[in-house]
């Protein structure tokens, strides 16, 4: 290990970590979301179902499942970024792995790794994670980090 | 006569999120994986708008947006970004490219509806 001291391969590996708690926790409470908006959207059906029977008019339930049927579009998309995230992961272990083959750990380019691991982000979130881990090495609160830029998710700029 | 819209995304769960939305409010759809099969589609079969991710194989939808605009038939079509990228960066990219709108994934079907009534 004393090849790799002075180097940032252990905060690479934080970061590697926390990337994927990032990406879990995410997941874990859109899929709750979805979940909840499926299981409106069966009760839902049922009393439409029964309210189509009595000649009622079904005008508000119908409004109410277009609501948990959006709900459960915007939840759903949040698989589309858990697979983005574990792929930045992925391509990031890959590119300190070949930085480790090609050389001892103290003549690496870290500087040239790091930025094309930085380059590699779409989410604006995973480049806060990098900069707090990388920058510094203090564990981050992953969950308090995961809402700080929650406001940027779903705008709109028309230019 | 029903308006044609393109939504070009390499996730085949971010197509079928954005087309239900789509047809729910009316729009014809069309689905292009990436911006070379989407550029292909385009030359032939003019639409009225596109809506395309930033981060595809191939060609990304910043160059789509591009080649799209050098295009006479989209020299006036709102081209759409959403993306999951909201970099500044990128966004000035995007607008120098010729794109009329960037939005943040994961986009809210109400919004998306009601950014397209404002470009179309």
């Amino acid at each position: 290990m004393s090849d790799l001291a002075n180097t940032p391969v252990a905060a690479l590996l934080e970061l590697a970590s926390s990337q994927l708690e990032v990406a879990a926790h995410t997941t874990d409470a859109q899929v709750q979301t979805l979940a909840n908006s499926i299981a409106a959207l069966v009760t839902l059906g049922a009393e439409l179902k029964a309210a189509s029977g009595t000649g009622s008019a079904p005008g508000a339930l119908a409004r109410k499942i277009v609501e948990e049927a959006q709900s459960a579009l915007v939840a759903m998309q949040f698989h589309d970024q858990l697979v983005q995230r574990v792929a930045h992961v992925r391509d990031a272990l890959t590119e300190l792995n070949e930085a480790l083959a090609g050389s001892p750990a103290a003549q690496v380019d870290w500087a040239t790794v790091l930025a094309g691991i930085r380059f590699r982000y779409s989410m604006e979130d995973e480049r806060m994670l990098f900069d707090r881990i990388i920058g510094d090495t203090a564990c981050p609160d992953v969950n308090e980090h995961d809402s700080t830029h929650d406001s940027l998710r779903g705008s709109v700029e028309l230019f | 006569m029903t308006r044609m819209i393109m939504t070009v995304d390499d996730s085949t769960s971010m197509r079928q999120m954005v087309k239900a939305t789509l047809l729910s409010a009316g729009y014809g759809v069309v689905e292009a994986a990436d911006g070379q099969e989407a550029l292909e589609y385009a030359r032939e079969n003019p639409v009225d708008l596109v809506i395309t991710d930033v981060n595809m194989p191939r060609m990304d939808g910043i160059t789509l947006v591009s080649e799209l605009r050098s295009l006479p038939t989209y020299r006036l079509t709102p081209l759409l970004l959403l993306t999951t990228e909201s970099s500044m960066e990128k966004k000035m990219e995007g607008k120098k490219a010729g794109a009329t709108g960037w939005l943040v994934k994961p986009f809210n079907p109400a919004q998306l509806l009601a950014t397209l009534a404002r470009v179309l």
